[in-house]
C-alpha cells in the first residue's frame, strides 16, 4: 500500500469508527428503547436504560472497527450491523405507533 | 489494538491526565476550601445535637416565623465546622423568596459573623474536571466527554492489547529505561482499571443526554414529553406538601424527631434538619444522616405536626437506581477518612498511569537527534509540560491564595490565572529547553513549589502546622502535610531523573 492509500485508509477507518459508530449506537439506543416498550417497559424507563449502557456499546463498536481486518470491511460490517435496528424503526414508523 | 491504544492514548493523554489530577483534589474539594479560608476559626468542641437544636429552634422561630422552609445545618459536615441555620420567607413577608442563611454561636445561639477572604477555593479545580477553564461550561463539557469516551476505548483496547496483563504485572525490571517504563505503566494499569473504567462510564453517564441524546430526543423532544421523562425515568419526586397555604398548626417537637433518628444512626450522626412548611398542618421533617449513602443522602421523614415517621416517596425504576448509583460511587460523597484517601490514591496513580504511558509513547519513537521528527519534539513538550507543568501550576494556585492582598477586587480569578501563568511558563520552559534534562530541572522546581508550601503558610496566616497539628485540625494539618509530601516526591523524582543518562527518559 503506498503512504497516501495508507493514510486515507487510516482516515476512513477513524471516520467509521468515531463517525459510523456513533451513528449505529444511536440507532440500536432507539431501537432497543422501542423494542423494551413493547415488552411493557414504560417508555421512560426504558429510553434510560438503553441510552446508559450505550456508551459501553460504543465502545465496542469503536473496538471492532479498529479490529476489523480491512476498512472495507469495517464499512460493511457497520452496514450489516444497522440493518436489524433499521429495520425496527422502520416497522414502527409504519405501523403508525410511537 | 496496539496501535490504536499508542494512538488515541496520545491524542487524548494531556487532557485525561488533567481531568484525573483535577479530579482527584475533586474528592477533597471541601478540605481545600477550607485551607484556601485561612480566616475562619478552628473548630471548636461541640455539644450535644440536642442542645444545638434548641439555640437554632429559637432563633427560626423568632426570625423565619413564616417560612417555605426551615434548615439546620449541624456542624461535623466536611468543611463546615458552625451550626447554621436557613430558611426562606414566604409571598408577602420582607425578604420574601430570599434564601437567609445565619451561623450562630454554638454556646450563646447569638448570630456570628464569618469574614474570609473570597476564593475560587476547591470549587475552581473540580470545574476544572468536567468542564476545564476559560470557556463555557458546554464546550468544556463537550470536550472533557469526548476526552472520556476515548479514554474507555483505549482501557479496553489496552486491556485486549495485554492479553498476558496479569503475567506482566508480577515483572517489574527498573533502572532499564523504556522496559521499566512499560513495567510501571502496566503495574499501574493493573492496579487502577477497574477504577478507571468504572470513573469513565460514570463520568459519561453525569451527562447522558448531552453525549447521547438519540432516545431522548427520539421519543421526548417537546417539553411536556422530557417533564414526563424526567418524572418516570427517575421517579424522582421531592416531598413538597400539596397545598402551601394549609391551616396553620404547631410545629412538633424537633427534638424527638431527632432522638428518633439518633436512635436509628447513633448519637452525633444527623448532619441536618429541614421542615417544610413550618407551622402549616401539612408540614413535613426531613432528617439526614451525616453517612451518606452510596445513591445519595440517607433520610429519614416525619410529620412535622403529629411527628410520626413518614414512608420516603423516593422511589426509584430500576435505570434510575443504576443511575444515581453510578453518580454516587463516581462522587464518592459516601466516603470518609481512609476511604476518601484510596479514592484521591486512585485517581493520582490513574493520572501516573497516563503519564508513564506518554513518557513511553515518547521514549519509544525516541531516535538520535538528527532524525528525530518535529512531532516527537512537540510530544516531548508538551508531556513535561503537561506532567509535571500542572502541578506546578496548582501550586501556584495556593501561593496566590496566600500571597494575592485578601481585599483585592477580583481576587480569585487572579487564583486561577496564576495557575495558568505558571502552567503556561512550565509549557515555554519545556519547549525552549530541547533536552531531556528540562524533566529533572521542572520537577525541582514543582518540589520547591509544593514543599515550601507550608512554610509560606506559617508565613502569612495563623493556620501553620506550628497550631493545626496541636489543635488537631486534620483538615488543615493534612493538606499542608500531603503539600509536603507532593514536594518530597518531586524532589525525588527529580533526582532520580538527573541521575539518569539523558537518553533514558
Amino acid at each position: 500500500m503506498t503512504d497516501a492509500r495508507y493514510r486515507l485508509s487510516v482516515v476512513s477507518r477513524v471516520i467509521a469508527a468515531f463517525g459510523g459508530g456513533y451513528a449505529l449506537t444511536s440507532l440500536l439506543v432507539i431501537a432497543g428503547t422501542i423494542l423494551f416498550s413493547q415488552m411493557g417497559v414504560g417508555g421512560p424507563e426504558a429510553a434510560l436504560a438503553t441510552s446508559l449502557v450505550s456508551f459501553p456499546v460504543y465502545a465496542a463498536v469503536i473496538l471492532a472497527v479498529f479490529q476489523a481486518r480491512s476498512t472495507f470491511r469495517a464499512w460493511i460490517g457497520l452496514v450489516i450491523a444497522a440493518l436489524p435496528p433499521a429495520l425496527i424503526c422502520a416497522l414502527v414508523q409504519m405501523g403508525g405507533a410511537g | 489494538m496496539v496501535w490504536f491504544h499508542s494512538w488515541a492514548g496520545l491524542l487524548s493523554g494531556w487532557i485525561l491526565y488533567v481531568i484525573c489530577v483535577t479530579g482527584s483534589f475533586a474528592y477533597v474539594q471541601d478540605e481545600v476550601t477550607r485551607w484556601m479560608r485561612p480566616e475562619l476559626p478552628l473548630p471548636s468542641a461541640t455539644r450535644p445535637a440536642g442542645d444545638l437544636l434548641t439555640l437554632a429552634e429559637d432563633h427560626l422561630a423568632k426570625n423565619g416565623a413564616d417560612a417555605a422552609f426551615w434548615a439546620i445545618l449541624f456542624p461535623g459536615q466536611r468543611g463546615a465546622d458552625d451550626l447554621a441555620v436557613g430558611w426562606t420567607p414566604r409571598p408577602g413577608m420582607p425578604l420574601a423568596g430570599a434564601f437567609q442563611r445565619v451561623i450562630l454561636d454554638q454556646q450563646t445561639g447569638a448570630p456570628v459573623e464569618r469574614h474570609s477572604r473570597a476564593t475560587g477555593g476547591g470549587q475552581t479545580i473540580t470545574a476544572m474536571h468536567y468542564a476545564l477553564h476559560y470557556m463555557s461550561r458546554d464546550a468544556g463539557t463537550l470536550v472533557v466527554g469526548a476526552a472520556a469516551m476515548l479514554m474507555f476505548v483505549v482501557l479496553l483496547a489496552g486491556i485486549a492489547a495485554h492479553k498476558k496483563i496479569f503475567r506482566e504485572f508480577f515483572t517489574f525490571r527498573p533502572g532499564r529505561g523504556q522496559q521499566s517504563w512499560l513495567d510501571g505503566h502496566t503495574t499501574l494499569a493493573v492496579t487502577v482499571t477497574p477504577f478507571l473504567l468504572l470513573m469513565t462510564w460514570s463520568g459519561l453517564i453525569f451527562s447522558t443526554f448531552v453525549y447521547m441524546p438519540a432516545a431522548q430526543a427520539t421519543f421526548f423532544s417537546d417539553v411536556e414529553g422530557l417533564a414526563r421523562f424526567q418524572e418516570e425515568a427517575f421517579q424522582y419526586v421531592p416531598p413538597r406538601p400539596e397545598n402551601r397555604f394549609a391551616r396553620a398548626a404547631p410545629v412538633t417537637s424537633l427534638h424527638a424527631v431527632l432522638s428518633r433518628a439518633e436512635q436509628r444512626w447513633g448519637e452525633g450522626s444527623v448532619s441536618r434538619l429541614r421542615v417544610e412548611n413550618p407551622g402549616r398542618a401539612d408540614a413535613v421533617v426531613m432528617v439526614y444522616a451525616l453517612q451518606a449513602g452510596i445513591s445519595g443522602e440517607t433520610r429519614l421523614l416525619f410529620s412535622g405536626v403529629t411527628g410520626e415517621a413518614l414512608p420516603d416517596p423516593n422511589s426509584r425504576t430500576g435505570p434510575g437506581t443504576f443511575y444515581a448509583g453510578m453518580l454516587g460511587l463516581h462522587k464518592g460523597y459516601f466516603a470518609r477518612g481512609y476511604l476518601r484517601a484510596l479514592f484521591v490514591l486512585c485517581g493520582l496513580a490513574s493520572a501516573g498511569l497516563i503519564a508513564t504511558g506518554l513518557v513511553r509513547w515518547s521514549i519509544k519513537r525516541q531516535g538520535p537527534a538528527s532524525q528525530r521528527h518535529m512531532g516527537h519534539t512537540v510530544v516531548a513538550a508538551l508531556n513535561s509540560g503537561t506532567i509535571i507543568g500542572l502541578p506546578i501550576g496548582l501550586a501556584a494556585y495556593f501561593w496566590a491564595n496566600r500571597i494575592v492582598p485578601p481585599a483585592m477586587e477580583g481576587r480569585e480569578t487572579w487564583e486561577a490565572n496564576a495557575l495558568f501563568i505558571a502552567w503556561g511558563v512550565a509549557f515555554v520552559y519545556a519547549a525552549g529547553r530541547h533536552s531531556v534534562r528540562a524533566w529533572a530541572e521542572m520537577c525541582v522546581v514543582a518540589g520547591a513549589a509544593w514543599g515550601l508550601l507550608p512554610v509560606l503558610n506559617a508565613l502569612t496566616t495563623e493556620r501553620h502546622l506550628g497550631v493545626t497539628v496541636p489543635a488537631g485540625d486534620w483538615v488543615l494539618a493534612g493538606f499542608d502535610l500531603s503539600a509536603l509530601a507532593a514536594g518530597i516526591f518531586f524532589v525525588a523524582l527529580a533526582w532520580k531523573l538527573a541521575r539518569k543518562p539523558a537518553e533514558a527518559v
